[in-house]
């Protein structure tokens, strides 16, 4: 799979929704270009089945979020969310709810604490998500 | 009948990466039959197997999403635009509890409701599966609590101390004349399967306190405080700490 590109602050972005709307899931589109992400919009989490374990994005800001994707001559390419207290790695509720093309990132936060983010995405077929690498432009060259 | 229709970002890799595309129908259905007629490669991310719209699949004709009006025997009319609305869902992977059957008489009960779109059998389920504390048996939980248990909540819990007077009676309609002298709890127990033997109805004979507010809380969807002291302290605290609605 080819990567997904994080540009800069994505990845702290989707980090920080995590951990605010812990142990309730967050949820946001992300616009960019082809396979680089370069911005992320949070949007509220609408589920009406327990924000623990499930969210859910209005139909208005599903719309939204394409317009302002169109109108800064971006596109669309997903949706993140996270999942409190679980690794981040696709349900089956994720699989049945998933749309080709668009990117998943799901952020684990663990007691508060982002641990982990994967990014994955909808096999042709329906059957499965795979995962895809994830490449961060955003983060400054380590000190060691 | 042309009509426009939008297709989402995800879909347009299955229209030759177009966001607007013409079909012709009646209703929406025939629309999205047109559509699909045209562009095969949609068909599987718009249906189920079953040839069912797929119930993350909204459909919009103008503002309107087609749930509230016919579903797919929507009318549409020439020039009218159909939008396609991606329902944006997942989760981690505990699944939801699976919401609770409906009996044959519960059916016959609810069927006004059911007959609601905005209610509907999910929504009759779900309120089946809802758990509801009253703070207080009095001029406000009575009749709270006689529509919960009417319109089919399936678990009431109701917190008092008190007994029935005379003098409750002008108000407080979960009582009655015979009810006099007796616990309002017991009396708020009779009146409420009387009215719905459906309900499972939990008593909790005590004063409610900030000391045991939070195991009271513990367990239900949401608290109603009919105390008649507006977010009483004991109340507010333990609700935000739990995260029960109130």
């Amino acid at each position: 799979m080819t990567p997904v590109v994080l540009g800069p602050g994505v990845r702290a972005a989707i980090e920080q929704h995590g951990r605010e709307t812990y142990p309730h899931e967050c949820c946001g589109a992300l616009l960019g270009d082809g396979d680089r992400i370069v911005a992320t919009h949070p949007l509220s989490n609408v589920t009406t089945e327990g924000p623990r374990r499930r969210f859910r994005i209005d139909d208005k800001d599903y719309l939204t979020s394409e317009r302002q994707a169109s109108a800064a001559g971006l596109s669309l390419l997903g949706f993140y969310h996270s999942h409190p207290d679980h690794p981040a790695v696709p349900s089956q509720y994720d699989l049945d709810h998933a749309w080709p093309t668009f990117v998943y990132p799901i952020v684990s936060v663990t007691a508060g604490t982002a641990v982990a983010l994967r990014a994955w995405a909808l096999r042709a077929d329906r059957s499965a998500f795979d995962e895809r690498p994830i490449a961060d432009t955003s983060e400054p060259a380590s000190a060691s | 009948m042309p009509v426009s229709i939008h297709i989402p970002t995800p879909l347009r890799p299955f229209t030759n990466k177009l966001d607007v595309v013409q079909a012709s129908g009646a209703t929406v259905g025939e629309v999205l039959h047109d559509l699909t007629t045209q562009h095969a490669g949609l068909k599987q991310h718009l249906y189920a197997a079953d040839g069912r719209l797929r119930s993350f699949v909204n459909i919009y004709v103008g503002d309107e999403d087609i749930r509230y009006l016919q579903k797919e025997q929507t009318p549409v009319a020439d020039g009218q635009t159909v939008s396609i609305i991606p329902s944006v869902a997942g989760g981690s992977g505990v699944a939801a509890p699976a919401l609770p059957a409906l009996s044959g008489d519960e059916i016959k009960r609810y069927s006004r409701h059911l007959i609601l779109s905005e209610v509907g059998m999910e929504g009759q389920q779900k309120l089946k599966a809802a758990k509801v504390l009253c703070i207080g048996a009095g001029g406000l939980g009575s009749p709270v609590a006689m529509y919960l248990a009417a319109a089919g909540v399936g678990t009431i819990g109701i917190v008092d101390f008190d007994s029935v007077d005379l003098s409750n009676l002008q108000r407080q309609i979960l009582h009655g004349t015979s009810d006099v002298g007796r616990s309002k709890l017991a009396s708020a127990k009779d009146t409420l399967h009387n009215l719905n033997p459906h309900v499972n109805v939990i008593t909790h004979e005590v004063a409610l306190s900030s000391a045991n507010a939070l195991d009271l809380f513990r367990g239900y969807d949401v608290v109603v405080d009919g105390t008649a002291i507006p977010l009483s302290v004991a109340t507010q605290g333990p609700c935000m700490a739990w995260a029960v609605r109130f």
